[in-house]
């Protein structure tokens, strides 16, 4: 029931929240309800023989959480961390996985009519992660399936290798 | 509202599959102990549980089938069948096929094959037992009756079981069926003449009684059955006016007065399920007719005419707060049943009877006092008096009774989930307690740190507590074990007496499930091979009844589980012969005979001459010590022959917390399992040798042993990859030693174990991790798992080429990590020099 109310709050029927990030130049997009917390960077403990995104390891609150970093996911180059980069939280089904991102942007409400499937464009990074090109005003945010991003399934770990 | 009963069926299982444990104890323990009443009524009642939850819930088949079994407990419990083997046979097999329809229930596995079968062997049993059914009943409508009227229900049923039992445990010299009482046999004459009574039944259910999908009408439906209705009053004197009224409670009550030739246990049966909230009070009221009162020379039943015109209220009135009374009229009882079995030693009892009535109850009996069933007679209103404040239907006496008998303790159902939460955070707390102590010891003056050690003490002792709930005793698996010897040896004509030692041993949840099955196992393995039929026995000088001890105890930490039998001990020279013809050992070693015991638990060996399907497939052993090993226990067999074998597993008190060696690779910190720890040296540059070109090995104590780098293994760059500089950690798998290089040793804690699959996978050569005590994670090394690693990570050729020189010392870095830009804040500044560098190794040692 609460979860009805989110997801549609004041907005119409079709439309829901995003959470935005930037990596690199570009803006992109994950379903807020999927998004835990944020939180800054602390100490990561590497995972031997793992694809280079997967950083390893954090302590969150007790619970052992892996660290994808979506830069290196995306084969951008990746920047050094620093106390300003970023790490969303996300839940997937009952597992909690943390991202790492650049930085957050906003939060946007975004109609469906508004959302272009992703087959239909080429972008930057793999369109086996997205799930659409959101049109907010001037701005183009590429939305994440984040089902697809941190499955750790085998396209998962062949992109990266 | 609808209620969805699947939400309730979880608890169905649960309750369900705890009532067929405690019959199958009970069953376990019935053939010895035949005249403990208590053990029946217990089965009984489980029977009775699983039956009235079943129905409730849908399940008819478990209803049905339990109905039949119910009967059959029921003769058992009046005395009209006897306990013998055959029968407990029966019993067993109609529990194992009751547990297979729960699971049928329960998971949709199929409907166990010979339930038909069974069911017309219980009926077969049950023609047996009603033939004298009648007498019974009226024994028992009669023990009711001997109560005084105002007896409450619970210490009335409480009273005529203790009577069952001191008379039947009296009656046992005569044999066959037990002595009805002099006082019984009167009653029962008059009664076949017209044996309906009246009960006042008085029922108020709790205002919230709807709530719980009840109906006080299938109650009364339910009781209507049983006899006649006299009349029935509605007690509207609660009933709110209308517009107060609340729909979904109930205000209502009735008074019932009934006839029935039903004893009072099958009424109150009826209010089973009734909640504590509800009132309920059954009254007897003598026999509808007044035929009865001329069976003069009864004095008991004089007293209950004297009685009956007071239908006493005081029951209901009291009730709210009987149940802490209930307690200690439960000491009462005991202390009263322990003076009741010695006063049926005395022929006259009389003195602890301490009302005129019992003691007119005593005298009457004394013509009679040469059998020793008197005793039990007069003891009976000596019990009622005190038990007269333990006003409480059913919920009560089933209190009562499992006081008396189990004496269990109380517990509460958690899920496991909350639980395991519950721990995780403790061991949060008890993390960021030390972190913040640490910084407060920066910062704070010396006399605060005094109420920061009280702190972290109580953290520390909450830890601890909270890791104790996980435990459980080993109790339901010695059980499960008893049974199967038990089975196994009526199977194969052994004898075999089965003792169970230290069952109250505690140990994890986790570990005690995981150990069931070996244990099944190995003592499979003791009643199948190691104990002799009765007739080798004798040949050999042995009792013919053979001896299975399984012990548990603790010790350091540890569980230790051991299993001893008398038999003939492993036949070394069949294994030996085994292993050669299977190539596990080669002619000329020589082994010594410890050696060649150790080889059973080598996979494929089993010394069984002919496989039966008890054991003997070769898959034994081996499987034993790999699920011990998965549970990080370890297992050993000792064995005399002629004289029998020991085997004994050492198992961790708990799979959460480990004893682990930290070690630091770079800056990484990584666990060590300190169990699979040997030794951990430094190689002097000529132990370090190089095999064929391939395999580094090095030299410890004149043994050779594989060096694996475990920075190579796991990509680690700017570790220490000079063993002389380093450290090398001696450790076994169980398949052999290899020594692992290190940096450094940082030293030996008990870690609280994480598993990586919670939020991630299972990942190769890592057991899980733990959060160290300033909040970083390290991971846990599988030591088994690194072996798997070692092929998965060939050398590069270029670089095995030149380290075939003998003794390498050169800070060659795998060539992991090809793009150092990628390189992260955790990674050092020095593989940064490294890599570039590669294919010019680069010598580190000066």
């Amino acid at each position: 029931m609460t979860l009805e109310m989110n997801d549609e709050g004041s907005l119409t029927p079709d439309a829901s929240q995003y959470l935005t990030f930037t990596l690199k130049e570009e803006e992109f997009g994950i379903e807020i309800l999927r998004v835990q917390e944020i939180k800054g960077i602390s100490h990561i403990t590497p995972i031997p023989n793992m694809p280079e995104h997967i950083k390893g390891v954090m302590n969150l609150r007790g619970a052992v959480v892996p660290i994808i970093d979506l830069r290196s996911k995306f084969s951008m180059p990746e920047t050094p961390y620093n106390r300003f980069t970023v790490i969303i939280v996300v839940t997937i089904g009952d597992k909690i996985t943390g991202l790492v991102v650049d930085a957050v942007s906003d939060v946007l409400n975004i109609e469906g009519s508004n959302i272009e499937p992703a087959d239909k464009l080429g972008v930057g990074c793999d369109a086996y992660y997205l799930s659409g090109i959101a049109k907010n005003g001037e701005r183009l945010i590429t939305l994440l399936d984040m089902e697809k991003l941190v499955s750790f399934d085998e396209h998962d770990l062949q992109t990266a290798t | 509202m609808q209620i969805d009963l699947s939400a309730f069926h979880a608890a169905f299982f649960d309750e369900a599959h705890d009532h067929l444990e405690t019959m199958e104890a009970s069953l376990l323990r019935i053939e010895s102990e035949a005249d403990d009443e208590e053990l029946l009524n217990e089965i009984f009642r489980a029977a009775h549980s699983i039956k009235g939850a079943s129905g409730t819930f849908g399940f008819h088949d478990i209803g049905n089938f339990t109905h039949v079994l119910e009967n059959l407990l029921d003769h058992l419990r009046q005395g009209n069948l006897a306990v013998n083997s055959d029968l407990v046979g029966a019993l067993f097999e109609s529990l194992d096929v009751l547990t297979g329809l729960v699971a049928a229930a329960q998971d949709g596995s199929d409907i166990p094959e010979n339930i038909d079968q069974v069911v017309q062997r219980l009926h077969a049993i049950n023609a047996d037992g009603d033939a004298p059914e009648p007498a019974a009943v009226q024994s028992e409508a009669a023990d009711c009756e001997t109560n005084e009227s105002p007896t409450p229900p619970a210490a009335s049923e409480t009273n005529s079981k203790s009577m069952e039992q001191a008379s039947e445990s009296g009656a046992d010299p005569t044999g066959g069926q037990p002595v009805e009482t002099a006082a019984n046999e009167q009653p029962p004459q008059s009664e076949s003449q017209d044996d309906a009574k009246r009960w006042k039944i008085f029922l108020r259910p709790a205002t919230d009684y709807f709530q719980f999908g009840q109906d006080a009408l299938l109650l009364l439906r339910e009781l209507a059955e049983l006899g006649r209705f006299e009349s029935v009053e509605l007690h509207q004197d609660e009933l709110p006016p209308f517009d107060k009224l609340e729909p979904e409670s109930c205000h209502l009550a009735w008074t019932v007065i009934l006839q029935t030739n039903a004893d009072q246990e099958t009424i109150q049966d009826v209010f089973m399920f009734l909640d504590d909230d509800s009132q309920l009070t059954i009254t007897p009221l003598g026999q509808s007719t007044l035929t009865e009162s001329e069976s003069v020379g009864d004095p008991t039943r004089d007293a209950v005419a004297q009685t009956t015109p007071e239908p006493t209220t005081t029951a209901s009135e009291t009730e709210p707060s009987t149940e802490t009374i209930a307690e200690d009229i439960n000491e009462q009882l005991e202390q009263l049943s322990a003076d009741l079995t010695t006063a049926s030693d005395k022929p006259e009892p009389a003195t602890t009877a301490p009302s005129p009535l019992a003691e007119s109850t005593a005298n009457a009996a004394e013509p009679s006092a040469s059998q020793p069933t008197t005793a039990s007679e007069a003891a009976t209103p000596a019990q009622a008096t005190p038990a007269k404040p333990a006003a409480k239907a059913k919920p009560a006496a089933a209190k009562n009774e499992a006081a008396l008998g189990g004496r269990s303790r109380e517990t509460i159902r958690v899920d496991r989930d909350r639980l395991d939460k519950l721990i995780n955070q403790i061991g949060e707390l008890v993390i960021g307690a030390s972190m913040v102590e640490q910084d407060w010891c920066k910062v704070a003056a010396a006399e605060t740190t005094t109420s920061m050690n009280q702190l972290g003490k109580i953290v520390r002792d909450l830890q601890e507590m909270s890791l104790s709930l996980r435990m459980v005793p080993i109790a339901a698996t010695f059980q499960k074990m008893t049974r199967i010897v038990r089975d196994l040896s009526n199977k194969l004509g052994k004898k075999i007496n089965f003792e169970s030692i230290g069952e109250e041993t505690e140990l994890d949840k986790t570990v005690v499930d995981s150990i069931g099955d070996p244990l099944i196992h190995m003592i499979r393995n003791s009643v199948d091979h190691g104990i002799e039929s009765p007739e080798e026995r004798i040949a050999a000088g042995k009792p013919a009844e053979g001896t299975v001890t399984v012990h548990a105890y603790h010790q350091g930490g540890n569980i230790y589980i051991r299993l001893t039998d008398d038999g003939k001990g492993l036949n070394v020279e069949a294994i030996r012969k085994k292993a050669l013809s299977q190539g596990v050992i080669s002619e000329g070693d020589e082994l010594s005979h410890q050696e060649i015991c150790d080889l059973i638990f080598h996979p494929g060996l089993s010394t069984a001459e002919k496989i039966s399907d008890v054991s003997g497939r070769g898959v034994g052993m081996d499987v034993v010590r790999r699920n011990i090993a998965e549970l990080k226990g370890s297992v050993g067999v000792h064995s005399e022959p002629g004289k029998g074998s020991t085997i004994t597993v050492r198992l961790p008190l708990t799979l959460a917390i480990m004893d682990g060696l930290t070690v630091r690779l770079n800056q990484d910190v990584y666990i060590i399992p300190l169990l699979s720890v040997i030794e951990s040296f430094r190689p002097g540059p000529s132990d370090v040798k190089r095999l064929a070109g391939k395999v580094e090995v090095v030299q410890v104590r004149g043994e050779v042993v594989p060096l694996v780098r475990l920075h190579r293994l796991f990509g680690i760059d700017g570790a220490v990859s000079d063993p002389t500089d380093g450290l090398l950690v001696l450790v076994d798998d169980h398949e052999g030693k290899f020594a692992l290089l290190v940096d450094d040793l940082l030293g030996q804690q008990q870690v609280v174990t994480k598993n990586l699959e919670a939020n991630f996978q299972k990942v190769v050569g890592v057991a899980g991790a733990t959060i160290l005590g300033d909040g970083r994670i390290a991971l846990i090394l599988d030591i088994a798992g690194l072996t798997a690693l070692k092929p998965a990570l060939p050398m590069p050729s270029e670089e095995a080429e030149q380290l075939s020189e003998i003794t390498e010392t050169q800070a060659v870095d795998h060539p992991a990590n090809p793009d150092e830009s990628l390189a992260t804040s955790t990674e050092p500044d020095e593989s940064t020099t490294n890599n570039p560098e590669r294919s010019t190794p680069q010598h580190t040692w000066a």
